[in-house]
């Protein structure tokens, strides 16, 4: 197997070369390197937000959900998805023609723009970084830690994760968005054949499907119910896991960047329509692996069982395309991240001036080896930030909202009730405040007194711009 | 069918979606930790739920045609 993946390893690192490269070509101007041309098709855009949106959890983190959960991960993840492609084609539409009436590319200066106050755009940027920077920390830790299992006698984690972070920055640092793109779109026909690929291995060393439900109950039948065998899926879990996923398009900067860059409208909505498509398949396809573990290494701990499944139980070649497919998950999640984070910085507090590229690109070799730095010293209080990364960018929700389908400047309380809750759920992550106020969620609750923060304020802005029209009429 | 398919409003497919949302997770409410019809081996609450996730796919491409002649023109 190790050779195979190093030569198949070369072909890979060969190929993003040469899209670096002819996306150089490609780039004419620095909008192009920023934007890739603002010109994706369906099948680029779509594999690209899903590559983007995919990373090494679909892989690893799913089928052990599966395994350790049961059937409930369908709904924390699956349904959730096709939730996410309805809200990528319904927020698209009014972000673009908003983004198009405001001359804006970026979610800060577009808050910027719409509310008419800089700390709208501010307040964004802090949200964004504070839970996805981790969040590629840790993802550069899962991946270094499984290669360096898989690999023991080559290098350590930190060494797969600096490999890792040098490859993603050299590609997009040449290429911009372009290779970026690109190196998505391979990635994401890499993540969807592996996926298949074993999850039809799987089914077929059960027996079928039917016998694999079957084996699955003799082992635990809770499996094959909600919550759970630990009560993991819990309505209210499922509930705030499925609303922090399906507010990512509005609030995470990588996709709302592809939404505006997609060709056209049109192209947009296709786009979405199939993401929803792709995203069910990979999901269907953990399903199985998941049972498979839950059947035949139920007590085995993560990174054997995975060691197992993806590698040790597969053809050789199947095995060595699984490493390479969870290498370029972690590389494409990380690099459209770090690349989006950039840009919302550059629009935050430069023109688009030459230079501002120049300054951009230092700013992602920062932010790169920042969250590199993050990743060897990860404490126990970053993992949990960026478990619940999703979680911490949706507060940011119903600011954007408001700014997307207000007509007018939208109320300014929004930007420091925002703020207060930012706070409030981090605290909540750090245990410095409770993470349940009697039985419900504080991520739920803040979410939804936001959310009628928002309408209510929305509702008296309206009321008083009548009375004031009807008083000078 | 497809000009049928293209005077459906848009706000018909939010609702129908939100229907669905409601749907699927009054099922996980109401299935917890309960012994479920099984369809080929496959438990309600996963094949359901399976369901509704192509459903709302589905309503996504509808609506997806139903306003594919609307541009607002690039962006920038």
């Amino acid at each position: 197997m190790p050779q195979l993946f190093f030569i198949l390893g070369a072909i890979y690192v060969a190929i993003l070369a040469g899209i670096a490269l002819s996306a150089r070509k490609e780039n004419t101007s620095q909008e192009s390197y920023l934007n890739a041309g603002s010109n994706l098709g369906v099948v680029l855009g779509g594999l690209t937000v899903a590559a983007t949106l995919f990373s090494t959890f679909t892989l690893m983190g799913m089928p052990d959900f599966f395994r350790t959960h049961g059937v409930g991960a369908w709904i924390f993840l699956g349904l959730s998805d096709a939730i996410f492609a309805f809200v990528v084609l319904w927020f698209g539409v009014h972000l673009r023609k908003k983004a198009a009436a405001t001359n804006t590319q970026e979610i800060s200066s577009f808050l910027n723009s719409v509310y008419q106050n800089v700390w709208a755009g501010r307040l964004y940027l802090v949200g964004v970084f504070v839970f996805l920077l981790p969040y590629i920390a840790i993802q550069l830790r899962g991946i270094g830690i499984f290669l360096a299992a898989i690999f023991p006698d080559l290098l350590p984690y930190w060494g797969w994760s600096t490999l890792i972070v040098a490859v993603l920055l050299v590609y997009s640092s040449i290429g911009g968005l372009r290779a970026i793109v690109y190196a998505d779109a391979l990635q994401g026909v890499l993540l969807l054949a592996a996926s298949l690929i074993i999850a039809f291995t799987c089914i077929l060393a059960l027996g079928g499907v039917e016998e694999m439900f079957s084996a699955t109950r003799a082992q635990d039948p809770s499996l094959l119910s909600v919550p759970g065998p630990k009560g993991l899926f819990s309505f209210q879990f499922l509930l705030a896991s499925m609303l922090a996923l399906v507010l990512v398009p509005v609030t995470q900067p990588q996709v709302t960047q592809r939404i505006l860059v997609m060709k056209d409208t049109p192209t947009m909505r296709r786009m979405a329509v199939f993401l929803g498509v792709f995203a069910m398949l990979v999901i269907l396809a953990t399903l199985p692996i998941g049972l498979y573990g839950a059947v035949k290494y139920p007590e085995l701990p993560l990174a054997d069982y995975l060691a197992n499944v993806l590698v040790n139980d597969q053809a050789p070649i199947v095995g060595a395309v699984v490493v390479l497919g969870l290498i370029a998950a972690a590389i494409s999640t990380s690099d459209s991240q770090l690349f989006a984070l950039g840009n919302e910085l550059r629009s935050s507090f430069a023109t688009r001036s030459k230079t501002s590229v120049i300054y951009m690109r230092i700013m992602i070799i920062g932010f790169a080896i920042a969250a590199l730095g993050v990743s060897v010293l990860a404490s126990d209080q970053l993992v949990l930030v960026a478990r619940v990364s999703f979680a911490g960018t949706s507060i940011l929700a119903p600011m954007v909202l408001l700014a997307v389908s207000s007509k007018s400047v939208p109320p300014q309380g929004i930007i420091i009730v925002t703020g207060i809750a930012l706070c409030v759920f981090l605290s909540s992550v750090l245990g410095l405040v409770p993470s349940q106020i009697n039985t419900l969620r504080t991520d739920l609750l803040l979410l939804v007194g936001l959310s009628l923060y928002a309408f209510i304020a929305t509702l008296v802005q309206q009321a008083d711009s009548k009375k004031a029209k009807h008083e000078m009429g | 069918m497809k000009s049928q398919i293209r005077s459906i409003p848009f706000y018909w497919s939010r609702l129908a979606v939100l229907g669905l949302i409601a749907i699927a997770y009054l099922f996980v409410a109401v299935s917890a930790d309960r012994s479920q019809p099984a369809i080929f081996g496959v438990p309600f609450i996963l094949w359901s739920t399976i369901l509704i996730a192509f459903a709302i796919v589905a309503i996504t491409a509808i609506a997806a045609l139903a306003h594919e002649d609307e541009e607002d023109g690039p962006t920038q």
